[in-house]
């Protein structure tokens, strides 16, 4: 069991390694970009200028500039934001804290959702329960987020009760804990429903998939035949092998989730990975580029790591041998 | 003494939008301590009719109906069919790892079926003597195994326990040594053979392997498209088989000393589209004209010999 | 096809895109106005009211209009209202802005169109005046051929890629199969944006173009190599495979003949139900300036303005583009649906 751990542990670094150089040659095929803009700026000077490159070695080829930041990003230095004017590790700090409190909460709020329904909608298959979960799944699934976060946004201006984007309220260090809490809460509820609500469309329709194609099994029929009741087959004997696959999925939803939580970010402002991404390709500021990208992946193979060692606990087919 | 008599059993299979007759008209009966072989091909009905016993089938796709079904010559209402399942009627199937659910230890699933039966001490104990009844030795081992850490053998083994377990008076064995490797094969045969002395089971032995079902039956009947076509003694079906399509059937076995392998022409015919006299009548070698117009009734031609063929003598 | 058809959900999706390309085929005939034709004056005006009675009760057979007024109340925030004074019937099969009639012959004439003194703005207009009528079926068709070509390409590299994969196994497996992986392990999103950073934020609209096709490919072809590669692994050990190497027929022979038309029932299936995820790259990039730019339209950059919220209150006709992208996402969806139906074998036909 260790050792599969350890094992996927070990697959997933070479991989970020062979991103980061791909990441790295592509965003250094257009030469002198970013200096460009720079140079516009009146503020920065040309020995400034000069100096960046010197220290960051940008004249050199691209393959030495690659390993020079490799070996930096191994001591955590991801290198310099032009834009910001500050190391790359200070500016994405809080940024990822607050995108993996949106991720992670919409992921819980997902799950929670989606599995009752999808049960639900599985055990009373082609009933007026199924065919309704069903029917707004499938228009969920197929809303364009940013659509989802307009629509959204609008109706709580309309509303008026759910703060419109951001993160925290202009008055939130002036609030105690317990509001503090509520504050963030509010401003947590519209980005994570408009994250969420697609997830749960698709894990819906995949939980009642795997649940219907469980209760037809071989070995449902045998339960039954052992005269085990119908509850009892359903929700521990069906419901147990169902949920399997879905870990499995754990690491597409992350996936997913993440790139639906940076442009959900972007128009809701709240100030996370994603919106940061967004400015730094818009500056063309390089390394925070190249941080940001990273740091996404490195999140994402946490994610399937998690759903990996998940699935070995879960799966006795893996666990035991 | 009958323990379990069923007439006039009728199954419908929903397809596209309507109902098709599958099973017509079937009458199946079994003695206490007795092992009752069920031939026949694939879609035969072999499997769905034993299925019906204890109601199993899917309820939205199917129709089941009967006009009598007796258990020691008491008559069951349908209401009360469910209760057998576990209690009554135990199954084993082809493919035994596939049967029990791989999230759950044995020991799990052991007591889980314990219960149904409504005992009151469900331990180690007892279940390690039903292991031992079946002819397993590593108890401890077995008990906290996973489905998949088991070899076939020993699932069926396990599945047998089972079925003992829950103090069935009833065994459907449907098919229960096919995915089994050669050497095993017997080991199974011969527990079934001990169990129906030993604790006065009565066991319907499905398969479509004439061998092994004339080596543990006692009675034989002969399935073909949903229809019973013979049934007698065991013996009696090895040695003078009346149906030509039992005679073709044990042609087809291999024997010693003879090189051609034999076949049965024609194919298995279309639930839809049965044909209207005798259903074997397309691939039948004595076909007579009346055969193409009317089905034959099942007829006991002699004692305990029962015959569904025009054709008397062959 | 005709299985298709008869499909429920597969004829939706057919009549929803029959649709939409012919709007996006035709684009300069069906739409009013050109793309680029503003009227800075009228900006934001609220979609124009079709009337067929007017003032005094009349009916008129021709839907008409009536011209916009527009004046600024107390906030200096504009209102619209209509001059009732004159009637300006709906004209069909009129002349109009010059465009080119399928990108080669010079044409004026609009399907519908009106009097040049009124503006007809079906669903409103923009910051510009520009009718958002017209701009919406001239976006479709950057919209729509986008995820179509991006797809084609992703097709054949997805093909080869996981056919070689699939078929040969082994080292060439593990290493293409590590290469996908690799390529999955980063968030799309974040791809998408990495790869476009890559390249300066403002090129020519043509170059843009089909930059994107190539950033969609690229993104897409993994997940595609993958699925085809798990299939040819389960074909290449059937039956047929196996006969036809007996008689010794070359590998790539058999790659072609015998194992990629058995993919072809998947492929299809899985390709329309990626078209979706084609076009939302389009749009979100296009949304945020990273895409295809003004003038230009795309129903990703139609839907900037709706970056600020207040613009939705204000004008929520902005938002209609939106319902665009959403009529497209679920048509596709449910097309790949009915094709999944149509080769299930376990079909079973409602």
């Amino acid at each position: 069991m260790l050792i599969y751990i350890i094992k996927r542990f070990l697959i997933a670094l070479p991989l970020i390694l062979v991103i980061s150089l791909i990441a790295f040659i592509f965003i250094n095929l257009t030469p002198g970009n970013f200096f460009n803009q720079m140079r516009l700026n009146p503020q920065i000077s040309e020995e400034t200028i000069e100096k960046y490159i010197e220290l960051y070695q940008l004249d050199k080829p691209v393959l030495i500039q690659y390993f020079a930041w490799l070996k930096r990003i191994v001591h955590l230095d991801f290198g310099y934001s032009f834009a910001y004017n500050i190391p790359v590790t200070r500016v994405l700090g809080s940024r990822i804290l607050n995108t993996l409190l949106l991720t992670l909460c919409s992921f819980f709020f997902t799950w929670l959702v989606a599995l009752p329904l999808g049960i639900i909608a599985a055990v009373k298959v082609d009933r007026a329960w199924d065919r309704l979960i069903s029917f707004f799944s499938y228009i969920l699934l197929s809303i364009p987020t940013f659509f989802m976060a307009f629509l959204m946004l609008y109706f709580a201006y309309l509303a008026g009760i759910l703060p419109l984007g951001g993160m925290v309220s202009a008055n939130f260090t002036e609030l105690t804990l317990f509001f503090k809490i509520l504050d963030l809460l509010k401003h947590l509820i519209i980005p994570t429903l408009v994250i969420s609500l697609g997830a749960i469309a698709s894990l819906i329709r995949i939980m009642r998939g795997n649940l219907l194609e469980v209760l037809r099994s071989n070995y449902i029929l045998a339960l039954r035949a052992r005269g085990i009741s119908e509850k009892r087959v359903t929700y521990i004997h069906a419901l147990r092998s169902a949920i399997n696959p879905l870990i499995t999925i754990f690491g597409y939803q992350i996936s997913g989730l993440l790139s639906g939580a940076a442009l959900t970010e972007i128009i809701c402002n709240w100030p996370g990975l994603g919106s940061l991404m967004l400015s730094a390709v818009r500056s063309q500021d390089i390394y925070l580029v190249m941080g940001s990208m990273l740091v996404s992946s490195f999140m994402l193979i946490g994610g399937n790591l998690i759903a990996d060692i998940l699935l070995g606990f879960a799966d006795p087919r893996i666990r035991v041998k | 003494m009958k323990i379990l008599e069923i007439k006039g059993l009728n199954i419908d299979f929903k397809k596209r939008k309507s109902f098709i007759n599958v099973v017509q008209g079937l009458d199946l009966d079994i003695l206490e301590s007795e092992i009752v072989g069920i031939v026949g091909e694939s879609g035969s009905g072999k499997t769905v009719s034993t299925l019906a016993l204890a109601d199993l089938l899917p309820s939205g796709n199917s129709r089941v109906s009967y006009k009598s079904y007796k258990i020691k010559a008491n008559k069951i209402d349908k209401k009360q069919i469910p209760y057998f399942r576990g209690r009554l009627i135990s199954y084993i199937f082809q493919d035994p790892i596939p049967s029990l659910d791989p999230m759950f230890t044995i020991r799990y699933q052991f007591k889980e079926i314990l219960k149904v039966g409504s005992r009151k001490e469900v331990d180690d104990k007892l279940m390690g003597k039903l292991l031992l009844d079946v002819g397993l030795k590593d108890i401890e081992r077995v008990l906290s195994s996973y489905p998949h850490q088991l070899s076939g053998g020993m699932a069926q083994r396990v599945a047998i326990a089972f079925a003992l377990g829950s103090n069935s008076k009833i065994l459907v064995a449907d098919e229960p040594t096919t995915a089994l490797d050669a050497h095993i094969k017997k080991g199974i045969l011969e527990l079934l053979k001990k169990i129906r002395d030993e604790k006065g089971l009565s066991i319907f032995f499905i398969s479509h392997d004439l061998e092994q079902t004339f080596y543990v039956a006692d009675r034989v009947y002969i399935f073909y498209a949903g229809s019973i076509m013979e049934y007698a003694k065991s013996s009696v079906i090895k040695k003078s088989p009346l149906h030509p399509y039992t005679r073709a059937l044990l042609d087809c076995v291999p024997k010693r000393g003879i090189e051609e392998l034999k076949q049965i022409g024609g194919k298995s015919p279309n639930f839809g589209d049965l044909p209207k006299g005798c259903l074997f009548y397309p691939r039948c070698s004595f076909a007579m004209d009346i055969c193409q117009k009317k089905r034959p009734p099942l007829v006991e031609v002699k004692k305990g010999h029962f015959l569904r063929c025009f054709k008397e003598k062959i | 096809m005709k299985e298709l058809l008869q499909h429920r959900r597969g004829l939706i999706a057919v009549i929803i895109l029959f649709f939409l390309y012919l709007g996006a085929i035709f684009s300069g005939f069906i739409s009013p106005y050109h793309y680029r034709s503003e009227k800075r004056l009228l900006s934001y005006a609220p979609p124009s009211k079709i009337h067929f009675f007017d003032s005094k009760g009349g009916f008129h057979l021709r839907p008409f209009l009536y011209k916009y007024t527009m004046s600024l109340d107390e906030n200096r925030k504009r209102v619209y209202g209509e001059d009732k004074s004159q009637v300006y019937p709906v004209e069909f099969f009129t002349k109009g802005d010059s465009y080119k009639l399928l990108g080669l012959f010079p044409a004026d004439i609009h399907l519908f169109g009106v009097d040049s003194e009124v503006k007809i703005y079906l669903f409103g207009s923009d910051s510009r005046g520009r009718d958002l009528f017209s701009r919406i079926i001239y976006g479709g068709r950057v919209s729509l051929s986008i995820g179509l070509i991006a797809v084609i390409i992703t097709f054949f590299i997805g093909l080869i890629v996981g056919g070689v994969a699939g078929y040969f196994g082994g080292k060439i497996d593990n290493i293409l199969m590590r290469l996908c992986e690799m390529i999955m392990l980063v968030p799309g999103f974040y791809l998408l944006l990495a790869l476009r950073s890559s390249f300066p934020p403002e090129i020519g609209t043509v170059k843009i173009y089909f930059l994107i096709i190539i950033i969609l490919s690229f993104i897409g072809w993994a997940s595609l190599a993958r699925v085809i590669r798990g299939i040819v692994l389960g074909l290449r050990e059937k039956e047929y495979v196996l006969a036809a190497r007996s008689i010794g027929l070359s590998n790539f022979k058999i790659i072609i003949k015998h194992i990629l038309p058995n993919t072809s029932s998947y492929t299809i299936i899985a390709l329309t139900l990626s078209i979706p995820s084609y076009i939302l790259g389009e749009s979100a990039l296009s949304l945020l300036g990273l895409g295809i730019q003004d003038p230009v339209p795309s129903w990703g950059n139609l839907l900037k303005d709706a970056m600020a919220i207040v613009q939705i209150k204000l004008h929520p006709w902005i938002l209609i583009p939106g319902l665009f992208i959403f009529l497209v996402v679920v048509a596709f969806n449910m097309l790949g649906d009915a094709l999944r139906d149509i080769y299930d074998p376990k079909r079973k036909i409602v």
